[in-house]
C-alpha cells in the first residue's frame, strides 16, 4: 500500500479506509425527507433518522419544492469484504442542489434498508 | 364587499416618524421656557424624551408588528383555518391554508388591519430571484416572491436580502429561491383549492335549492287538491 493511497483513502468516501483501495459502487438510489423542509434543516447524524424517514423517489421531480432530499450510495469493498453507505442530504432548489451534508455508515440496519 | 387591501396606512406611518419627534419639540420649549438654568426639569425634558423617542423609532415598530401578527394567526386559526405555511417576511407575514383557500396578511405600516381573504382574489404569483449582472459579476442580493391581489396590488415578501451580492449557486440564494418557490406553489394550490371547494358548495347547493322548489310545488299541489 502506497502512501498516496492512504491519503486517498482518509479523502475520498469511495475508498475502503482498512485496505485503502477503492470501492465498487453497489446501489445509488434518491430518497426524499418529509421531515425537512426549507428553513427547517436539522442535523441528524443518528442512522435511525434515515431508516424511519427515507422515502423512495424515482427522480428530482418527484420531491415537493421546499422539501430536502437524500442520494444515498452504498459502496462494497471486494477485498475485505466491507460495506460502506454514503448518505449526501441535499436541498433541491430548480436545477441546482444545495448540499447541507454527507455521511458515512455502516450501520447493518440502515444497510439492508437501503438495499430494498 | 370586497376588503380593500391597504399596505400602508399614512396616518400610523406619520404618526410612527413624526410624533416622537414633536413630543421632543415640545419638552425642548417646556425646558427652553421652564428650565432655562438647568436642573432635574431640564434633564427631564430634554434627555428624556430623546431616549423615550429613540426607544420608539428603534423597537415600537417591530414589537406593535410582532404582536399584530400574533393576532392575525390567532384569529385565522380562531376562523377555522389552518396554518399550512406562515412566513414571516420584512415587512409583512403571509400565512396560508392551502386546503380551504385561504390568505392572511398583515402589513408592517399597516399593523392594526389585518387582512383574512380568499386566495382567489390573488391574480397573479411569482418568484424574482433578483439576477443581475453577467459572468463572474452575476448574482443576487435579493430574493423575493410577490403577487397581486384584486388586479391592483403588489405584494412583494423577501425570502433574502444584503448589502452584497452573492453568486447565484451560493447558499442563501438558493436557500431563498426555494423558500419563495414553495411559497408561490402553495399559493397557487391555495387558489386552486378555493376555487374547486366553491364549485363543491355551489353543487351542494344546488340539490338544496331544487328541494325548495319541490316543497313548494307540493305545498302548492295540495292547496290544490284542498
Amino acid at each position: 500500500m502506497g502512501f498516496l493511497d492512504k491519503i486517498k483513502s482518509k479523502f475520498k468516501d469511495d475508498w475502503c479506509e482498512k485496505c485503502t483501495a477503492p470501492m465498487r459502487l453497489e446501489k445509488k438510489q434518491l430518497y426524499m425527507l418529509p421531515t425537512m423542509t426549507v428553513g427547517h434543516y436539522v442535523s441528524h447524524d443518528d442512522p435511525n433518522y434515515y431508516y424511519q424517514n427515507l422515502v423512495k423517489v424515482d427522480k428530482k421531480a418527484d420531491i415537493p419544492t421546499g422539501f430536502y432530499a437524500c442520494g444515498t450510495y452504498i459502496y462494497h469493498c471486494d477485498k475485505c469484504g466491507r460495506d460502506v453507505a454514503k448518505l449526501v442530504v441535499f436541498l433541491p432548489v430548480r436545477d441546482a442542489e444545495q448540499v447541507e451534508e454527507a455521511f458515512l455508515y455502516e450501520d447493518p440496519d440502515l444497510l439492508k434498508f437501503l438495499r430494498s | 364587499m370586497k376588503e380593500k387591501i391597504q399596505k400602508i396606512n399614512i396616518l400610523y406611518l406619520l404618526g410612527y416618524i413624526l410624533g416622537p419627534a414633536l413630543f421632543c419639540a415640545i419638552c425642548y420649549t417646556i425646558c427652553y421656557f421652564c428650565f432655562h438654568d438647568g436642573g432635574t426639569g431640564a434633564v427631564m425634558t430634554t434627555l428624556v424624551p430623546t431616549i423615550l423617542a429613540a426607544i420608539w423609532w428603534i423597537f415600537a415598530g417591530s414589537f406593535i408588528f410582532k404582536k399584530k401578527t400574533k393576532e392575525l394567526e390567532a384569529r385565522f386559526s380562531k376562523e377555522g383555518y389552518k396554518r399550512n405555511h406562515t412566513f414571516y417576511g420584512r415587512g409583512k407575514t403571509v400565512i396560508l391554508d392551502i386546503e380551504k383557500g385561504m390568505m392572511g396578511i398583515v402589513f408592517f405600516w399597516n399593523p392594526f388591519e389585518s387582512y383574512i381573504i380568499p386566495a382567489s382574489r390573488i391574480t397573479k404569483a411569482w418568484v424574482d430571484d433578483g439576477k443581475m449582472g453577467s459572468g463572474f459579476m452575476e448574482g443576487s442580493s435579493r430574493v423575493s416572491f410577490l403577487f397581486t391581489i384584486d388586479n391592483d396590488i403588489n405584494v412583494r415578501v423577501d425570502t433574502f436580502t444584503s448589502n452584497q451580492r452573492f453568486r447565484m449557486d451560493d447558499k442563501h440564494i438558493l436557500t431563498a429561491i426555494s423558500k419563495a418557490d414553495m411559497m408561490v406553489q402553495s399559493i397557487n394550490l391555495a387558489k386552486a383549492n378555493f376555487k374547486s371547494e366553491k364549485k363543491s358548495d355551489t353543487k351542494s347547493e344546488k340539490p338544496a335549492a331544487e328541494k325548495k322548489s319541490d316543497a313548494k310545488s307540493n305545498a302548492k299541489k295540495s292547496e290544490q287538491k284542498k
